[in-house]
This record gives structure tokens, sequence and C-alpha cells, in this order.
């Protein structure tokens, strides 16, 4: 009889009236409604999940172009996380990464992402109309965020300095509600020589190259570019034509891909390019 | 009378009742306006260019042999007087206003269709004139009386078929559109773009071009085609075209909103710098321009502002509003003011500026675009917009209009020539033309991130290389980037000169533009000009 005590446990998971009803309720099925209760009100009060509908909701990933979507854990953009970029071509690769957003009508920000070319940006497959830049100091960029966090789909921050654990408890917690995704692009050495564009030189100097900024709560993803090869400059007789970037994600293992190709698009490598699948091992010296 | 009687009968069952139509049109509008514009004699040959070909003539200079299609050239051989002048859409639609004015006063509704060409439903001049002909007549004398310039008339059953009748200056008799249109050659599809903003002109050039080589020399032999046949071929154009050659389908057209009377001025006494004083004013002559706006049954979605110093110093932009809140308005013209103070008292010395010369003596507000109600209501399926432009509204008011930059794409060879950012709200205006060809252009993939830089990039030798518009003299090894460390370079792109303007000082580019790869992988995109290296892209 231990499944029907069970089943009505579960029956009343929801029922907040009395229990006078309940034939003969024994200990054990009142301790599993108090703990489904327990985990009701947790998906409800920290991680904003009201409905089980909305839960099916939160898993299902914001959709990006074909050659990126085996970079993430579930084929895109995670709602209501963050997602960390960084190496040299993060900032491709994050516009790359909103374009199927954009196209589908939602609206993606960037912040302090200096000037970025709108001809690339157009050849990414960014739905210009779809997106705005925002050109605000570097140290408002945390109250620009939660400005925007509540009505934008897809913001692509670099920030002006690295957040305190409070602060980013917060947006963390800001992002879970609205289901806005942030993609936090590292301090580089190519922001840096944008900084060093805009500012003054001595900015530059003092925050040479630093390491990836601190985890943030709440973002499971986290992509990095290795290396980037560029084809076509034919010692001094061609053009650039394509690169080749390799990237490692933190879920998914390490990746090639074609960004931008000879039309400034993503593409995946051609098959024969493609190496081993994600998470084999290699043997990498012969002992 | 005969178009009376058959309205009286009412619609036969299973067509709709015919709608006359009467487009008036400007011969050769871009050459009358261009002539307009350079003040030049009637007589004078005018043609207009784009893109190295003539798109337009007047009388004289067809007289002499110019015709449209032409490049530059030929037309000049043919006529070596003719006044060349560019397209100009501004200056043709700016003009075409004093014609706009004396049909507000003439005709009850009207659409202007395009620079230099409008429809009027027949319907509308039934009740004050006895029969077509005599509309026509009086229509033409006003016209003529107050703008000085021809007008074709053409009278038939849809948009479409007038338009094409005016050509000619025919009128198609209730019931013949349909044999009409069957005579009409296929190149006549090109008088589509004016009814429909929608169609792609590439898209349609090609396709009449297509249907010619197929021997579809005429609309009739293309409407006589089977809907399935065209709908398998030629998609969504080819369905449209063909209904437009049947004489069916008529869309809707948005009827002319008159803007007469709606300005409000708002005289400032005495002229103020201060701003909260300004956004005070604005706030009630917003609330006044609205309210005539609403009494005319209309919504107004631009807005622009005008704000005139007192010595006599102007700004103008213009704003689009979401919604009619005069609150909205008060605060665009407080933005407005503070970035024209700051940058106007900037380059010029305050000892040198008078007292009277302070501040900001007439505040103007002019309803730019007026809508029916409906049109502007946000539907239901653009998710989220009213709260994006809220967000974007509120770090507006914190970092300024400017603050907030909605990308665009214009004309250019450089990547950063071809950006065009607009503030969130505004209309945006492009000072160089997309659509006109940019040989020289840098070609995709385009850098990711735009710099402005000045860099060294130096030989083997130590030298700072020299580029010529043959090539470079020496081979780059090394990129110093002042402030961000020094790249060795491995590998670098053929080197793109750029010159052009040579004929005015003003447009004048002379430059190399070259693609380095350094040993990290990194790539940039230099510039030289001047005889100096400035880094102007990084592809990020």
């Amino acid at each position: 009889m231990g499944d029907t005590s069970a089943l009505a446990a579960f029956e009343r998971v929801f029922d907040t009236g009395g229990m006078s009803a309940a034939p003969s309720p024994l200990t054990a099925s009142a301790e599993a409604v108090t703990e489904a209760r327990a985990l009701t009100q947790r998906l409800s009060r920290s991680l904003g999940i009201p409905t089980a509908s909305s839960l099916l909701d939160q898993a299902r990933p914001r959709p990006v172009l074909p050659a990126l979507a085996r970079l993430f854990a579930r084929g895109g953009l995670p709602q209501g996380e963050a997602v960390q970029m960084s190496g040299r071509s993060a900032l491709s690769l994050a516009l790359a990464c909103c374009a199927l957003t954009t196209q589908d009508g939602g609206w993606c920000a960037g912040i302090g992402l200096g000037e970025p070319a709108v001809s690339a940006m157009q050849d990414l497959g960014v739905h210009l109309p779809r997106f705005v830049c925002l050109d605000t100091p570097a140290q408002d960029w945390m109250r620009v965020t939660s400005i925007l966090i509540e009505s934008f789909d897809v913001l692509l921050v670099a920030p002006g300095f690295s957040a305190s654990a409070g602060e980013r408890a917060r947006i963390a917690a800001k992002l879970r509600d609205s289901r806005a995704t942030l993609i936090l692009l590292g301090r580089t050495h190519a922001t840096a020589l944008t900084s060093a564009a805009r500012t003054s030189p001595s900015a530059a100097r003092t925050a040479p190259a630093l390491p990836a900024a601190a985890p943030f709560p709440g973002s499971s993803e986290h992509v990095t570019v290795l290396g980037e090869s560029w084809e076509g400059t034919d010692e001094g007789s061609g053009r650039l034509r394509r690169r080749v970037l390799r990237v490692h994600s933190a879920r998914t293992g390490e990746h090639t891909l074609v960004l931008p190709d000879p039309q400034g698009a993503a593409a995946p490598v051609a098959p024969a390019h493609s190496d081993v699948p994600a998470g084999t091992l290699r043997l990498v010296r012969d002992a | 009378m005969r178009e009376q009687l058959s309205a009286q009968r009412g619609p036969q069952p299973g067509e709709s009742a015919p709608q006359r139509v009467l487009v008036l049109v400007v011969p050769d509008w871009p050459a009358l306006a261009a002539a307009l514009e350079a003040d030049a004699l009637p007589t004078a040959p005018v043609a207009v260019l784009h893109a190295n070909r003539v798109v337009s003539v007047n009388a004289p200079a067809r007289a002499l042999g110019v015709e449209p299609a032409m490049t530059t050239r030929a037309a000049r051989g043919r006529c070596p007087d003719l006044l060349l002048a560019p397209r100009n859409p501004d200056a043709e639609a700016r003009l075409f206003a004093s014609a706009t004015q004396a049909l507000d006063d003439t005709v009850a509704r009207f659409t202007v269709l395009g620079p230099g060409a409008v429809s009027i439903p027949a319907a509308s001049l039934r009740h004050t004139h006895p029969d077509e002909a005599a509309a026509v007549e009086h229509l033409l004398a006003a016209l003529t009386e107050s703008t000085g310039w021809e007008f074709l008339p053409g009278i038939a059953d849809t948009h479409f078929a007038a338009l094409l009748a005016a050509r000619t200056a025919t009128r198609v008799a209730p019931g013949g559109t349909r044999a009409f249109l069957a005579a009409q050659p296929t190149r006549a599809f090109d008088a589509a773009l004016l009814l429909d903003e929608t169609l792609d002109p590439q898209a349609l050039a090609e396709l009449v071009s297509v249907l010619q080589r197929l021997g579809l020399r005429t609309l009739g032999a293309f409407a006589q085609l089977s809907p399935t046949d065209i709908g398998t071929r030629f998609g969504p154009l080819g369905l449209r075209l063909r209904d437009l050659a049947r004489g069916v389908g008529q869309r809707g057209l948005r009827d002319h909103s008159r803007a007469d009377d709606l300005v409000v001025e708002a005289p400032l006494e005495p002229p103020t710098p201060r701003t909260d004083v300004l956004a005070f004013r604005a706030r009630a002559a917003a609330a006044q321009l609205f309210d005539e706006v609403r009494r005319r049954s209309l919504a107004c979605t631009q807005v622009t502002i005008r704000l005139t110093a007192a010595g006599g110093q102007v700004s103008e932009r213009t704003w689009r509003l979401e919604d009619m809140t005069d609150n909205r308005v008060a605060d665009r013209a407080r933005w407005q003011a503070e970035g024209w103070l700051t940058s106007r008292t900037a380059p010029r010395p305050a000892a040198t500026s008078d007292e009277n010369d302070e501040g900001i003596a007439l505040l103007t507000l002019t309803a730019a675009e007026l809508a029916a109600p409906l049109a502007t209501q946000p539907s239901l399926l653009d998710r989220g917009s009213g709260a994006v432009a809220h967000s974007l509204e509120r770090v507006q008011g914190l970092f300024g209009p400017d603050s907030v930059l909605v990308p665009g794409l214009q004309g250019g060879r450089d990547p950063q020539e071809t950006n065009l950012w607009t503030p969130w709200q505004q209309a945006p205006r492009p000072d160089r033309d997309p659509e006109a060809p940019w040989p020289g252009a840098i070609p995709a993939p385009h850098p990711a991130r735009i710099l402005s830089t000045p860099v060294e990039l130096l030989d083997a030798a130590g030298g700072s290389v020299v580029a010529r518009s043959s090539g470079l003299d020496s081979r780059p090894a090394t990129l110093r980037i002042p402030g961000a460390g020094t790249h060795r370079i491995v590998d670098h792109s053929s080197p793109w000169p750029v010159e052009t303007g040579w004929w005015e000082p003003a447009l004048r580019q002379r430059r190399v533009r070259l693609q380095v790869l350094a040993e990290d992988g990194a790539a940039f995109l230099l510039c030289r000009e001047d005889g100096q290296w400035r880094l102007v892209g990084e592809y990020a």
C-alpha cells in the first residue's frame, strides 16, 4: 500500500486547505508532502519558476546558428544565465551567437563594445533594427545592464570593471527573473587595445591582459577562443579570406569553426577538417 | 454620364465596382526639379545622373538626342553644354510640395504617389464637377497657374493603369482598362514601383528582362498565363504583377494628410540658456500641438524640434514618438538643447559672446509625420518593443540621447565610413548613398571592431613602410601600436589604393589600405593617408 499513499501525498501537494478528509494519513506520506512543498517553494522562490511549464521553457535554449550550436551544452544560448566568452575573437563569436535571436524579433544590446563595424554585424546575420549599441561610461556598465536586463533578450557586455560578489549575485538574480541571456566578454588583449585607443595609454599599461574574471554565479557555459588562423593573404598578393577558430567550451570540449568565412558569416569546418568528437581522449605524446 | 449610370446600377455580382482614378504626372520630374534647383532657363538641356547613367532628361535635352540609360560620356557627346545634375530625391520631394499645396485647396482627397505624381479618386470629384473632362480641365488649370509646370492627366479603373495612361495623357473608358493594359509593353511594369514601396526595384528589373527574353512583350501576353505557371516560376512578385496586368488587385493607398497649421511656436522671453525653463515651455507647446493633431483625428509619429538661439543659430532634429505624450517632447527638447548648447559654446570663447547671444529665443514644434491613429497602434505580435523603448529612454535620460545608438549602413569604402549610428528614436540621416556603387570598398569579411589609432608600420630594417598606388616599397615586419604593444607581422594582403574626389578638395581621398596578420594570429586593417599609418579596424 506504499504506492497509493505516496500517490495521495502527491495529490495533496498543492492542497492548501485542511486535511480533515484525508484518510488515516501515515507518517511517511506526511513527510512526502512536506518534502514536495519544500521543493516547489525552492523552485518558485529562489529560482523564480512558478509553474511546471516555465520549468520546461527555461530548459529550452535560444537558437543559435547551426555552426555554433555544438558549442553549447543544450545546443543554444541558455535563458536566464550568463555566458562567458574570452579570447581575441570573442566579439565576432558573441555577435554571431545573437544573430538568430534578432532575426526572430528578439532585442539585443551591446554595452561597452567600443565601436563594432556594422557591415561585419550584418554579414554575421544580425538584424540591425533589433540591435542597439550603448555608448555609456565604462564604470556605469552595471547600472546600464540592470536597466536593460528587464526588457532585452540578449545583452553583450564587455565589463568596464570586475564586479563584487554581491553585485554579481544581484545581476544573476535579475537574469533568472527576466530570463535574458548575458554574454560577458572577457577582458583580453583586444579590449585593452580599445581602451588604449579611447582613453589614455596609461590605462592599458595598468591592466595588461587580465585573467578571466571570476565565474559568474549561475553561469555554466564558458567559451574560450584558444587560437585562430587566417587564410588567404598569400605573402602580400591576396587578402584575408577566412579564419578558422579553435574554441574550447567548458561543457562541450574543443571545437573548430570558420568565423568569418569569405562572406563574413559563421560556418562549420568542412567535414575533412573536422576533428574527433568532443570529449574523446586523444593521444598527445608517445611514452 | 455613363459612369454615373453604372455607379447607380451598383456593382455586378462577382466583380467589385470600378474605382475610377485620376493620376496627374509631371513629365520628367527629376530633370525639371534639377533645373529648378539649379535655376536654369526653361530652354536649357538638363539630364539627371545616377551611377554614371542618365535617369531623366527634359524636353530640350531629348530634342538634342539625349536619352535615359545613356552613359555620361555619350550624353556629353550628343550635347556639350548639357547641364548634368546628380539625383537628389530630397530636392525632388521638397519642390513638389508646392503642387501638393495647390491640390490641398482644390480637391478633397488625394495621394502623393511619389515626387512628380499624384492620384485623385474620381469619386471625390463627382460632386463638384459635371464630368471627368471638366474636372481634369479645372484641376490642370489650377495646378499650372500655381506651379507653372506641365501636368499630364490619365484616367483609368486602377492606379496602375491610370499611371500608364498619364504617360500619354489618355482617358481610358470605364471597363476598357484591361484592353488598355494588354497593349502596354512589358517594361511598363516599372510604374508599379511608385504604387508599392515594398517591391524590390532590382528584382522587378530582372523579372521584366526575363519576360522580354521569353518573348512576352506585352502585359496582355503575361496576363494570359495561368497563375499556377507564374506562381511556380516567378513567386509572389510574379503573381502581384499578373494582378496589375489584369487590372485587378487594387491596393488601398494612404491619403495625403494635410500638414498646414500643425506648427506651434513658443517664444522664450527673455532668451534663456536654462534647459528646465525650455522643457517647461516645450511641454505646454507639445500639448497644444497634440490637441491640434487629435482634433483632426490623426496621430503624430514624428515631431521636429527646432531651437533658434538669440544670435540666429538654429538646431533642428526630428524625433520619432511612440505615443503622443507632451512629457516626451519636453524631454527631447531638453536633450537637444543640452547637447547643442554645450557643443555650441565650446569652440567659441565666452569673452567674445554677447550677453544677448546666449540662450534660446524660440522653440518651434512641427508635426513631421502624421498617420491615421490605427496605423500607429503597436502590434500584439511585436513582443516587448514597448518595454524596450521604455528602458532605452531611461538610459537616454541618464546618459544623454547619444548614449543609445541604433546601427545602420550607408555608402562608403572603409568600415568606419559605412557605419551609421543614429540615436534611438531619431530618423537616420545617411551622408552617402548606400545604393550607389563604391568601387574600391573593402570586401567581406569585414573587421569586427572599428578603431582609429595612429600606428607605426616598420620594415625589417626599421624604416617606415611607404605605400604607393602601385604597391608597398618594402615588406612590413613590425606593427607598433602606441600604448598597446608591438606585433611581429608575418603576412600581409595586397594593398588597396583609393584615389577619388580629386576634382573637389572637400571630397578628396587618397589613401592605401592594407590588411596585416600578426604572429599570434591577430589581423588588423591599416590605412595610410598623408604619410601616416593608422589602425582603422581589428578583426576581433
